[in-house]
């Protein structure tokens, strides 16, 4: 929705930002109401970030900003202007698989696949400040990212088994 | 026989790209001249349109096409009845309905559009509830509904759309000979399928005028036919394209904003996405129907069910794009139970609330939850065990139902008593507000349906082809959709079980109506024993034509050879063979071309064409028990122990098994607990997903599921149905619970921490 406060055309002059990406720095123009979901999506390609309600009911599209799990529907990209963010296209490193999602793939924890790129960097901002979480503490960490697939079986046995073999 | 892929807990086959954020679905596609498009919904639940002027709209810079009606053939559509237009021409029906719609360089833009849309209505007298639409002098929803189209014999009358009767005996003189009669009404909410990818479209047009659409729909052939009917398209302009589906439950097996996307794209020259946000998802799509519910059974001292009677309603909201066939209904609340003297009728009601269509196992937890209710208050009443009561009474091999179909290879028995094993184990010392419940139920899809509904045959009908290429690698190609619950995975196990060859030796091409051979669609748990009958019957082509190539290059008998180990050779002499690339290669010289093998008509030769009695080859049977506990001071209700005991005839990846049984438990303890989609006038109060309770992590505990093989001589390898039942008992079990842990008895979903509060007070005032 557009701001009702102003008129449409200055709320779209747009900002030069630069958003580092996984590492990479990128400069872009952008619309200071635009949520960092689309930005990451629509003008950066990354579509590995899922859009599930856009108002931050879902964590469908959670990334990390500076290390912390956030909802990028409801972060203004320009306020991240020079900030440091991780989407699931970072998560591989060196082409390998990070530990979470080989244990996602081995657990069965993937069913449909829309929130599981949120969860898993929901769950890699908890195992980053937390190596070795016990079930409560990892059913608490991805208590706001729904998933309608798996009941949250395999997904909370998946985060364990990754922990473990770290 | 020893397998060695099937029965294996192998990966799935596309999770690699789902874990990395590379599976692509519809909202993915990168195109520079991309437009939005936004739908205009309906603000009054039932009105004439008397005027729609868009002239505002089509003059803001920025926006490239606006629709209405007048762009549309004037065609009702509807994937079983045809009962609502693409866009409305001169009526509304409900808070929702769609009447125009915009494509924009961008949302807010597209949104501004919207606004500039101006639409006069005369609004008419609506109705809200069944109860209300059958009095007579109802306003009347569809006043030509009789000359509405529909692939099922429907018999509507007035705001009844369909009916349906299960009769047994003679229920009227059975009253005298029980020794306990029960009654009591039930009642259920309108619930969202919830996945969370919403309906999402992208469609674009090539210079020849050929559309492609890439579309959160699991059944991209029907999706394909439907555009085709209701904008007046050949089928052959248009190619839905392969993208992988993030959750349906039944919520996205028809057309509804496809053919908006469809004609904005052919009207702007560009191309567009389409995508639904959770206020419309929940206030504008099918969900799943409110019911009400009377049960009178009847029962003996000895604890047997001599009756039953009873009446289910469903609330079919403005448009029904399914019918669910009431006669299954009936079947439902029937249960996998002897009942001599059964008289249940069943009923499909217009209003002008939002429409319903199906999900998972429709229309089957409505009635499975007041019927297994229902049975542990009567056992509770004779002071007989839950389970023992089923025990007694559950159907066996061989029983005829009330429909005249002969039951055969039924599960319910075994599932029972492992369930009394597990709660032997488990039931411990009783502790105050600690209850455990259980239920049980019996789900066939379309196979019972005693008003024989069944939809055009040819429809139902899958087909694959198994396909060498000049290396002897090996391709399946099926029309299966993925979203989630494995087809692409265990298929994949199938051909290369058959073939001898190992699991990641097949790759699949799927989920396109270009590149794949007609198929029905993911769903109605039909999916591994169709599908798979198809795939097993190309994979066994495929290597027959490798044993036949073989035995003549190496002049052998076909019957003295085996595909095993990525070989074929002569049985008992391993090394008297060929590679399968070499026996590949041989056939290619042999034929001329590489093999192309193919496996088709399963349902309509294997099952559509059986005996009534083949028919009823493999019903679904599962029991469910759940430990819970109830804070008597708020009401909250808290999982402690799960336990999902189904047969499943085979479990070919009894990962991928567990996986749909945990997720439709989770499914179940929305639906008992916290979910319900709640409208006052035809206007939806809770449209996001906050408001309307999805279960969390938290509100989840540890499953375990049991699993029992009966093999079914109907599916491939004797496979059963699963994936959409898994969530038919919980509610009941949990409610069961409840009443076992405090002793009150809540008949209407969902049990709110609310409901048991005010229960538990009233039962402490009396």
């Amino acid at each position: 929705m557009p701001c009702l406060y102003m008129p449409l055309e200055r709320t779209r002059m747009k900002k030069l930002i630069t958003l580092i990406v996984n590492g990479t720095p990128s400069q872009l123009a952008v619309e200071p109401y635009r949520p960092l979901v689309d930005v990451l999506r629509d003008d950066m390609g990354l579509t590995g970030t899922k859009k599930g309600c856009g108002h931050g009911h879902c964590g469908t599209c959670t990334v990390m900003v500076e290390g912390k799990a956030v909802n990028s529907c409801l972060t203004l990209a320009v306020d991240l202007d020079g900030r440091n963010i991780t989407t699931i296209e970072g998560v591989v490193a060196d082409g390998q698989y990070h530990a979470l999602q080989k244990a996602f793939i081995q657990e069965g924890a993937v069913q449909c696949g829309f929130c599981t790129p949120g969860i898993i960097m929901m769950a890699k901002a908890l195992l980053d400040e937390n190596p070795t979480p016990n079930e409560k503490e990892v059913r608490e960490a991805i208590v706001g990212n729904i998933c309608r697939c798996t009941g949250y079986a395999k997904i909370v046995k998946a985060i364990l088994s990754a922990a473990e073999g770290r | 026989m020893e397998y060695r892929v099937i029965g294996q807990s192998v990966p799935k086959k596309e999770a690699g790209e789902k874990v990395t954020g590379r599976m692509q679905y519809s909202g993915d596609l990168i195109f520079p001249d991309l437009l939005i498009g936004k739908i205009l919904h309906s603000p009054v639940p039932h009105a004439r349109i008397l005027n729609i002027d868009t002239s505002r709209a089509s003059a803001l810079p920025g926006v490239k096409a606006v629709i209405t009606h007048k762009d549309t053939p004037h065609i009702l559509t509807g994937r079983s009845v045809k009962d609502r237009p693409v866009l409305a021409w001169d009526r509304v029906h409900f808070i929702g309905d769609q009447v125009a719609a915009v494509a924009a360089v961008d949302e807010e833009t597209a949104i501004e559009a919207l606004d500039l849309i101006k639409v006069e209505y005369e609004e008419l007298p609506a109705v809200f509830s069944p109860r209300e639409a059958i009095e007579i002098g109802a306003p009347i929803v569809h006043p030509n509904l009789a000359s509405y189209k529909s692939d099922a014999v429907l018999k509507p009358q007035g705001n009844i759309l369909e009916q349906g009767r299960l009769v047994r005996g003679d229920t009227k003189q059975a009253w005298d000979k029980c020794y306990l009669i029960y009654e009591d009404d039930y009642s259920t909410p309108v619930v969202y399928q919830g996945f969370t990818q919403p309906h999402e479209t992208t469609a674009a047009v090539d210079t020849l005028g050929r559309i492609t659409v890439w579309a959160s729909n699991k059944a991209p052939f029907i999706l394909r036919q439907m555009i085709a009917q209701s904008l007046d398209l050949p089928i052959a302009r248009i190619h839905i394209a392969a993208v992988a589906v993030g959750g349906d439950f039944g919520g996205k097996g028809t057309a509804q904003t496809e053919p908006i996307c469809v004609l904005l794209a052919l009207k702007s020259h560009r191309p567009v996405r389409l995508t639904l946000n959770r206020e419309e998802e929940l206030t504008a799509t099918f969900l799943k129907e409110a019911t009400t519910t009377h049960i009178k059974l009847g029962v003996s001292r000895e604890g047997m069910l001599l009756a039953v009677q009873g009446h289910i309603t469903y609330d079919t909201g403005a448009y029904c794009d399914l019918t669910g066939g009431m006669g299954r209904s009936c079947n439902d609340l029937h249960g996998p139970y002897r009942i001599p003297n059964v008289d249940l009728t069943a009923n499909r009601v217009y209003t002008n609330n939002s429409p319903r269509g199906h999900m998972r196992a429709p229309p089957t937890p409505q009635p499975v939850f007041a019927m297994e209710s229902h049975l542990d208050m009567v056992a509770s009443k004779l002071g007989i065990d839950p389970v023992e009561f089923r025990l007694k009474n559950a159907v066996e091999e061989g029983d005829i139902l009330p429909t005249g179909q002969k039951i055969m290879n039924p599960g319910i028995k075994e599932t029972l008593r492992r369930t009394r094993e597990y709660l032997r184990q488990e039931k411990g010392e009783s502790r105050p507000n600690v209850g455990w419940g259980m239920a049980s139920f019996q789900y066939h899809g379309m196979a019972i349906d005693p008003s024989g509904i069944i939809r055009d045959r040819k429809m139902t009908q899958s087909s694959a082809w198994v396909k060498f290429n000049e290396d002897g690698s090996v391709v399946l190609v099926s029309g299966v959709t993925e979203q989630g619950c494995g087809p692409l995975t265990i298929f994949s196990q199938m051909v290369a079980e058959v073939l001898g060859i190992s699991y990641d030796d097949v790759s699949v091409v799927a989920m396109d109506t270009d590149a794949t051979p007609f198929e029905y669609g993911t769903g109605a748990s039909q999916t591994t024993s169709r599908v798979g009958f198809s795939v097993k019957m190309a994979a066994e082509d495929a290597r027959d034509q490798l044993i036949a190539a073989t035995a003549e290059k190496l002049s052998v008998e076909p019957a003295s050879l085996v595909a095993r180990g990525g070989r074929v050779y002569v049985q008992g002499d391993p090394k008297k063979g060929l590679s399968i690339a070499e026996a590949a290669a041989a056939a290619t010289a042999q034929q001329g071309t590489p093999i192309l093998a193919t496996g088709a008509k399963l349902r309509k030769s294997k099952l559509m064409g059986a005996s009534k009695e083949e028919w009823l080859d493999a019903p679904q049977h599962g029991t469910h028990a759940v430990q819970v506990e109830v804070d008597p001071d708020t009401g909250q209700v808290r999982l402690l122990k799960y336990f999902a005991c189904h047969d499943v005839g085979f479990a070919l990846n009894p990962q991928t098994v567990e996986g749909q049984i945990e997720g439709g438990v989770g499914f179940g303890v929305g639906y008992a607990l916290s979910e319900a989609v709640l409208s006052r006038n035809g206007k939806t109060l809770n449209p996001n997903l906050t408001d309307y309770r999805i279960p969390t992590s938290l509100d989840m505990v540890d499953i375990k599921s049991e699993l029992v093989e009966i093999p079914s001589i109907s599916g491939p390898f004797g496979i059963k149905g699963l994936g959409e039942a898994t969530n038919v008992p919980a509610a009941p079990a949990i409610a069961n619970a409840i009443y076992n842990a405090v002793g009150v008895r809540v008949t209407n979903l969902p049990i709110t921490p609310e409901k048991v509060y005010l229960a538990l007070k009233d039962k402490s005032g009396k």
